[in-house]
C-alpha cells in the first residue's frame, strides 16, 4: 500500500534485540490504532497483565497519510498498549500526540515501533533513518522532558547550530536536513512510575492519558529519537494536491471570511467553529508577540509561538489548569507539566484537594498529611510545590502520584466522593470532559470503552457553538434542525435525523444507539487509525461555505485514496472502525470486561445538573436548544440502553462479550476462536 | 451608578470573611474543548473575582480561545440570602433575575454589584479601624 514504508521496528528492551515486522502482514488495519491493536493482540499473549509488566506491548504507530500533505492529519502519532491510569482495572487503552514525530519516523523509513520487555538499566532509542541503536540514559535520568530532548539533540546533531542545513549520520548518502530529531520522552513523573505520567514530544505535545508515562518508566525507557531524511511515495501526488485545496478553499479565508462580524471583519464564528488561524491555546489569553505553529501538515495551525517562550506549543487543558494567579503564573504552570511529563487531566484536581482541605480531612496535621500552602492557591509557590510532590512522589505526592482515584481509595473517600461529585470522575477513573449526564456519546462511548474518549467529534456543533452565542445574547449560527439535517446526511451508513437529540427521551433512543456506534466506529478508523486530528475533523458543519456542509463523507476517502492508491470508501472505513472496535472489546473482555462494570460513578445518576448546558433537543414534534437544567441519567435506563446497544454491535446482552456472529462479521474469527478458548465468547 | 447603600459593620466583617465548607458557593468554568468545571468559592472576595467573562465583542471574535467563568444567578441570590442576609442585594439580584438579560450580561452586573458591595464593606471597615487607631491613640 502506497503511505506506507513497509518495515515496523520491533524493539526486545530486556535482550536489547532489534527485528522488523513486515509492515504488508497488517496493512488491512491501515495503521495507527487499528494496526497497533492488531499487533498487540499478537504479540501480548497474556492481556490480563498489568500495565507495569515487562510483557506489556507498547506500539507507536503513524498512518499511511502521516508525514504527507492531507491536511490535519499528518502529524498524529497513535501509542497504545495496557494503560496503568483507569480504574479498577488497568485496560489496554491508547494516546495520541501531535507534533513531527510520526512524519519524521516515516521519513526514516519506519510504519511505527513496537516496544517489548524491560531493559535493566535507563536507556533511549536513537533512530537515525534504518539505523537504530539502543543508547544509554543514565545521564539523562533524573532530566525532565525538555532537557532530555535538548540533550538527545546534541548527541544527535553534535555542534552544529538548528538554524542550517546539516549531514545526518555518517555515511555520505544518509542525507541532509534542517531539522532536528523528533523525540518522545519523559520527564520525572514517568521515571517515578507516576500513573498520571505523560510522554512529552517537543514543547507542548503530550500523550497523557493512560499513563504511558509512567510506563514507559517501568521499561526503563527514557526516550526514543527519530531523525529521518527519506520521503514518502504517494500514489497520486497530483489528486493529494488537488484534494487538499478543495478541501483548504472551504474552510476560514482570512481575506474575505463567508460570514462578517459587525465589528472588526471578524468572523461571528468563534474560532473554534471557524477554524481561524492559531484559535488555541483554548483560554491563553496571548497578550506578546506571537505567531501560530502547526502539527507537520496543517494549514489551521491553531497553536502559538509565542516571543516569552511560555506554554510554547501548549494547547488545551494544559493551558487552562491553573487560572487563579493571572496569566504569566498561567502560563509558566502549562511548562511545569511539559518539564515533568505529567497528565493535566488527573493532576487537574485543585477543587477536590481545597473542598477536603476545608472540611478539615486533608492538611497538615489532619487525616490525609498534607503540607500544600493552600492559604497561598493562585501562587506559583503553591503550583510549583504541588506539580513537584507529584513528579517526585515526595508528600502528598507520593499518593497523588498513583492518580488521584486511587488516592481517594487510599483515603477511604472514593464510594462517598463519588457519588456526591465532590470528585466529578465518571468513567473508570477519569476525570468529567463535558457533563456525562448530557453530552451522552462522550459518557457512553467512555464508559463502553477504556478511557475519557477526549474526542469533540459532535461537540463543537451541538455545545459549544449554542453555547457561546447564548451566552453572548446572539442567535444561534445555525439551528437545531440543521444540525439534525445536516447530521442525517454526513452520518452514513445510519443517517437517523434524530441522532442528534439530547431530550431526556433522545439520549437512550435507538437513533442515540445509532450515533454512539457512529462516533465509536468513525473515531476508531478515522481519527485513531488514519490519525485524522480531533481538532479538525469530522468536518461536518462548516460555517464558511453557504450551504454549512463540512467535507466529512467526501474528504475521508478523498485523500485516503490519493494517497494509498486504494480505493475504499467512506462507509468501508466506517465498517473497518468497526472491527477495531470489536478487537478493542476482545481485548477488554480477556481482560475481565463484564456489563456490570459498565456504570458510570455515582453522581451521574444521583446530582441534576444545575448549569445551563445548551444542546439540541427535539420535544413537542419540534427541534430547539434546550439549557438541559435539572438532569441527571436514569440508572434502569441505562441498563435498557446498553442491552439494546449490546444487540446493536452483535454483542452478548448478558455480558457485553463479542459474539462469533459478530467478531466473524468483520474477519475476527480468530479472534473469537481465542474467546472462546478463555470461555469469554459472547452467546 | 451605585445601587446598593452604606454596609453596616456586621455585615462588612462577614462579607470580608473567609467561610466555612458548608457554606461554599460553586461556580462554573465553562471551556470549549475542557467542558464545564466546578469550582468551590470559600469567600465574597473570592466568588467576585471568580465571575468572568470578556465582552461580547471578545466572545464572538475569540470565541474557543475565551472561557465563561459562571455561578448561576439563581444560586447567588440564595447564597447571599442564606451565609450573608444581604436583603438589599439580594434584592438587587431579584431585579436582575426578572430581565431577559444574556448570560454575559447578567455575569457582569453580578460581578458589578459584587464588586460594589466588597468596596463598601472595605471602607466600612478602612474607617473603623482608622476610628480604632484614633480610640488607642486618645487613650495613649
Amino acid at each position: 500500500m502506497k503511505g506506507h514504508m513497509g518495515k515496523i521496528l520491533r524493539i526486545d528492551l530486556t535482550s536489547r534485540s532489534l527485528s522488523v515486522i513486515d509492515t504488508a502482514q497488517y496493512e488491512g488495519w491501515f495503521g495507527g490504532h487499528g494496526m497497533g491493536s492488531a499487533i498487540f493482540w499478537d504479540l501480548c499473549k497474556d492481556k490480563a497483565i498489568s500495565g507495569y509488566d515487562p510483557r506489556n506491548v507498547i506500539t507507536i504507530m503513524t498512518s499511511p497519510l502521516s508525514g504527507t500533505l492531507v491536511p490535519s492529519a499528518s502529524g498524529r502519532t497513535e501509542i497504545c498498549g495496557i494503560g496503568i491510569q483507569s480504574y479498577p482495572t488497568e485496560w489496554y487503552t491508547r494516546s495520541n500526540v501531535g507534533g513531527r514525530f510520526s512524519a519524521m519516523l516515516k521519513y526514516a523509513g519506519w510504519d511505527g515501533i513496537v516496544i517489548e520487555g524491560k531493559a535493566d538499566k535507563p536507556v533511549w532509542i536513537n533512530i537515525i533513518n534504518d539505523q537504530v541503536t539502543i543508547e544509554s540514559a543514565e545521564s539523562l535520568w533524573g532530566l525532565d522532558a525538555w532537557q532530555t530532548q535538548e540533550e538527545i539533540w546534541s548527541a544527535v546533531m553534535g555542534e552544529r547550530n538548528y538554524e542550517g542545513w546539516w549531514q545526518v549520520g555518517t555515511a555520505r548518502d544518509s542525507g541532509r536536513s534542517t531539522q532536528k530529531p523528533a523525540v518522545l520522552a519523559i520527564g520525572q513523573a514517568g521515571e517515578h512510575l507516576n500513573r498520571n505520567a505523560a510522554i512529552i514530544h517537543d514543547a507542548g505535545n503530550g500523550a497523557g492519558q493512560g499513563g504511558f508515562g509512567g510506563v514507559w518508566g517501568a521499561k526503563n525507557l527514557k526516550a526514543i529519537s527519530v531523525m529521518g531524511t527519506g520521503s514518502i511515495s504517494i500514489a497520486d501526488p497530483n489528486a493529494l494536491i488537488e484534494a487538499r485545496r478543495w478541501h483548504q478553499s472551504r474552510q476560514y479565508n482570512v481575506d474575505a471570511p463567508a460570514m462578517q462580524f459587525p465589528t472588526d471583519n471578524f468572523p461571528p464564528m468563534y474560532g473554534t467553529m471557524a477554524r481561524t488561524p492559531g484559535f488555541a491555546p483554548l483560554i491563553l489569553p496571548v497578550t506578546e508577540p506571537s505567531r501560530p505553529k502547526g502539527c507537520a501538515g496543517c494549514f489551521v495551525a491553531c497553536r502559538k509561538r509565542t516571543q516569552s517562550g511560555y506554554s510554547n506549543e501548549s494547547t488545551c487543558v494544559e493551558t487552562a489548569y491553573y487560572l487563579d494567579g493571572g496569566p504569566e503564573i498561567q502560563w509558566k504552570a502549562a511548562d511545569l507539566l511539559q518539564r515533568y511529563g505529567l497528565n493535566v487531566y488527573d493532576i487537574n484536581i485543585f477543587n477536590y484537594l481545597r473542598e477536603l482541605n476545608k472540611m478539615g480531612i486533608l492538611g497538615r496535621g489532619k487525616q490525609i498529611e498534607c503540607d500544600l500552602p493552600f492559604e497561598k492557591f493562585g501562587s506559583w509557590e503553591f503550583i510549583d510545590m504541588y506539580c513537584r510532590q507529584i513528579a517526585y512522589r515526595e508528600g502528598i505526592g507520593a499518593d497523588l502520584g498513583e492518580g488521584i482515584i486511587r488516592a481517594s481509595a487510599k483515603w477511604g473517600r472514593l464510594e462517598e466522593d463519588l457519588n456526591s461529585g465532590i470528585l466529578p470522575f465518571p468513567n473508570w477513573g477519569f476525570n468529567e470532559h463535558y457533563d456525562p449526564r448530557l453530552e451522552v456519546e462522550w459518557s457512553y462511548g467512555s464508559i463502553l470503552g477504556d478511557r475519557d474518549i477526549n474526542e469533540h467529534d459532535f461537540n463543537w456543533y451541538v455545545h459549544w457553538m449554542p453555547m457561546v452565542t447564548a451566552a453572548a445574547g446572539q442567535p444561534p449560527a445555525y439551528s437545531a434542525e440543521k444540525i439534525s439535517e445536516i447530521f442525517a446526511k454526513k452520518l452514513s451508513p445510519y443517517n437517523d435525523p434524530m441522532m442528534p437529540d439530547y431530550s431526556e427521551e433522545g439520549i437512550y433512543s435507538d437513533a442515540k444507539i445509532k450515533s454512539v456506534a457512529w462516533h465509536r466506529h468513525y473515531t476508531r478508523f478515522y481519527k485513531q487509525s488514519m490519525l485524522f486530528c480531533d481538532w479538525a475533523w469530522p468536518d461536518l458543519i462548516n460555517v464558511n461555505v453557504p450551504n454549512l456542509e463540512g467535507t466529512t463523507g467526501e474528504a475521508e476517502p478523498k485523500f485516503i485514496n490519493a494517497v494509498t492508491g486504494g480505493n475504499i470508501t467512506f462507509e468501508e472505513g466506517m465498517e473497518l472502525g468497526r472491527k477495531i472496535w470489536n478487537l478493542d472489546r476482545a481485548i477488554w473482555t480477556l481482560q475481565g470486561r463484564h456489563r456490570d462494570q459498565e456504570v458510570h460513578a455515582g453522581y451521574v445518576y444521583n446530582v441534576p445538573t444545575t448549569v445551563p448546558y445548551h444542546l439540541p433537543v427535539y420535544e413537542n414534534g419540534e427541534w430547539k436548544f434546550s439549557t438541559c437544567e435539572g438532569r441527571t441519567l436514569d440508572r434502569n435506563k441505562w441498563e435498557d440502553f446498553k442491552t439494546r446497544y449490546y444487540k446493536f454491535e452483535g454483542w452478548d446482552p448478558e455480558t457485553g462479550w463479542p459474539t462469533r456472529a459478530a467478531l466473524s462479521s468483520v474477519g475476527l474469527g480468530q479472534v473469537a476462536d481465542e474467546l472462546a478458548k478463555n470461555d469469554r465468547l459472547g452467546k | 451608578m451605585s445601587k446598593l447603600s452604606k454596609p453596616s459593620l456586621e455585615l462588612a466583617t462577614k462579607v470580608l470573611s473567609e467561610l466555612e465548607y458548608a457554606d461554599r458557593l460553586n461556580g462554573y468554568r465553562m471551556s470549549p474543548a475542557v467542558g464545564n468545571a466546578r469550582h468551590s468559592l470559600f469567600s465574597f472576595q473570592e466568588a467576585t473575582n471568580f465571575l468572568k467573562i470578556g465582552d461580547i465583542g471578545d466572545l464572538m471574535i475569540k470565541g474557543g480561545s475565551t472561557s465563561i467563568a459562571f455561578i448561576n444567578p439563581q444560586e447567588l441570590r440564595t447564597w447571599v440570602d442564606r451565609v450573608y442576609g444581604d436583603q438589599e442585594l439580594v434584592a438587587a439580584l431579584d431585579e436582575l433575575l426578572a430581565t431577559e438579560a444574556s448570560l454575559a450580561e447578567k455575569i457582569s452586573t453580578m460581578k458589578q454589584l459584587m464588586k460594589e458591595r466588597l468596596d463598601g464593606c472595605h471602607a466600612v471597615l478602612a474607617a473603623e479601624n482608622d476610628n480604632q487607631k484614633d480610640k488607642e491613640g486618645h487613650y495613649a
